[in-house]
């Protein structure tokens, strides 16, 4: 069972009849969407940049709703069908953290972060965003997600190499504050980075990360808490959610009601063989409360996204 | 002054349906719940009674206790689209005013409605109690009361909207088919009053 725990059970009834009727709408918007005038680039030249983009945000919530009632099955294929709006876009357009988030969930979008840039792989097409043009306002706030896409794509040593492989000196005249140093520099202290150990990677205490040795218990832990900490992060924003209670009510949250972030980071784990120490580790330690709860509700999703 | 393009979704009812749509755009305009429901007003008082319904107290109602007002208010809901912050994700999320419009017309695919296409005035301060252009209730700027449903990027007219403000009217099914779509063949475009003057 895969409800999100904050939905309680005996309400579940009136949230899944509530729930079709809003993913059969967003369903609808998604599929007309891209004929419609407003957002038609034919009909409305010069206005419209991404025409695919309100079909994928419509069939993205489609998506969450999906999963949130327990519909995993239905939801993997809204967000297939949304992934395919984004890459409907030329590449170039393809809205980088949310092209690789979703997409690889679904298998089709492979994420690699090295030290040139942020590359996106989608069968033949793929889009290259340098370090150069990636501002680091933005990868300030993305870098996690970007690492979760990353991780979820293949091992560490060849997705995200910007983390893993020793960081060259910039021969450029910006030496310490090139854009390859700093992309590095932000996405080292992502939250996400630190969960790293579990796929094999841990921080060495005096520079970069480095291929552990072994499974020491210590560098397990620290990234278990690592990914407690995201998990009560994911907590605290649900109960926010759930206080806006005209929204919540009308299953119309102002903001997705699902980690994508943090769902990928569990696929990653499902995808990525761990040792038995480490899996036996990460099993014995669980958040108590609603967080732990919440826990169960994205592993459930992720074993269900895994298995398709 | 501001111009703002704005769509406003109403489903169709016993009392709205393709006459009423179409006879929108021919003379009748859009008009608010206080228009539409006199209950002992004539034209003579219109202006003495409009002065004292215009409030923003009134709008207030409007914007965050609709249901107590729906059938008195003096404003009408236009959407033209918002845009929310995530703090906790820390991205923008774009709330388009036809997913919006949408929604309304069709009840959320419930049934079949329309979406009208129009222009109004918008005023860079807020003034609730003047008529003649509209509220940008969505902008924060401006209106710093909490809207529970700022996502619906709301524009609040005032006492009706003129037929010539109002370009098209499309009809979509429940299953959100564009059925038809009928052009205002007296609409004046707002070009016609922007303040970009052609040289003499």
């Amino acid at each position: 069972m895969a409800w999100l725990p904050s939905i309680e059970e005996r309400e579940r009834g009136v949230w899944r009849k509530r729930a079709n009727a809003r993913i059969r709408f967003l369903e609808r918007f998604g599929e007309r969407a891209p004929q419609l005038p407003r957002f038609h680039p034919e009909r409305a030249p010069g206005l419209v940049e991404m025409p695919q983009l309100p079909a994928a945000n419509a069939l993205t919530k489609a998506a969450e709703l999906a999963f949130v009632t327990d519909q995993t099955t239905r939801g993997r294929e809204l967000l297939d069908r949304a992934v395919g709006h984004l890459l409907a876009e030329r590449p170039g357009n393809w809205p980088i953290t949310r092209t690789a988030l979703l997409g690889t969930l679904v298998h089709r979008v492979s994420t690699e972060l090295n030290s040139e840039g942020i590359h996106l792989m989608a069968d033949d097409l793929r889009q290259d965003t340098s370090w150069y043009y990636a501002s680091t306002l933005i990868l300030d706030r993305t870098a996690g997600a970007l690492i979760a896409a990353a991780v979820a794509s293949g091992p560490p040593e060849r997705t995200l190499s910007l983390l893993t492989q020793p960081l060259q000196a910039a021969e450029d005249e910006l030496g310490i504050h090139s854009p390859e140093r700093l992309a590095y520099l932000i996405a080292a202290k992502a939250m996400e980075a630190d969960t790293l150990p579990l796929f094999g990677w841990r921080r060495r205490p005096d520079g970069p990360p480095g291929e552990t040795a072994d499974d020491t218990r210590r560098h397990a832990d620290q990234a278990v808490a690592a990914f407690l900490m995201l998990t009560q992060r994911y907590a605290a924003r649900v109960r926010l959610l759930t206080s806006d209670h005209a929204h919540w009510g009308q299953l119309y949250p102002r903001v997705p009601m699902l980690d994508w972030t943090l769902l990928s980071l569990h696929v990653a784990l499902l995808r990525r063989e761990m040792t038995i120490p480490i899996r036996k580790l990460f099993s014995s330690i669980q958040p108590v409360g609603p967080a732990g709860a919440l826990g169960t509700f994205i592993a459930d999703i992720a074993s269900a996204l895994d298995r398709t | 002054m501001l111009i703002q393009w704005c769509l406003k979704g109403i489903a169709e009812t016993s009392a709205f349906g393709d006459l009423e749509a179409q006879k929108a755009l021919q003379d009748a305009g859009l008009t608010s719940a206080w228009l539409r429901n006199p209950t002992g007003r004539d034209i003579l008082t219109l202006p003495a009674d409009s002065q004292s319904s215009l409030s923003q107290s009134a709008l207030n109602a409007h914007v965050n206790s609709f249901s107590t007002i729906a059938a008195t208010t003096p404003y009408m809901s236009v959407s033209a689209g918002c845009v929310e912050l995530d703090p906790g994700k820390t991205t923008t999320t774009v709330y388009h005013a036809l997913e919006t419009a949408l929604s309304f017309a069709t009840k959320s695919g419930a049934c079949s409605g329309y979406v009208f296409r129009l222009w109004v005035l918008v005023s860079p301060k807020p003034a609730p109690e003047l008529p003649g252009f509209a509220e940008e209730v969505r902008e924060l700027n401006l209106f710093r009361q909490y809207a529970i449903f700022h996502d619906e990027g709301e524009i609040a007219a005032k006492l009706f909207v003129p037929a010539r403000q109002i370009e098209s009217v499309e009809k979509y099914d429940c299953e959100l088919n564009l059925l038809w779509t009928h052009l205002n063949s007296n609409f004046i475009p707002p070009e016609r009053i922007s303040n970009l003057l052609e040289f003499l």
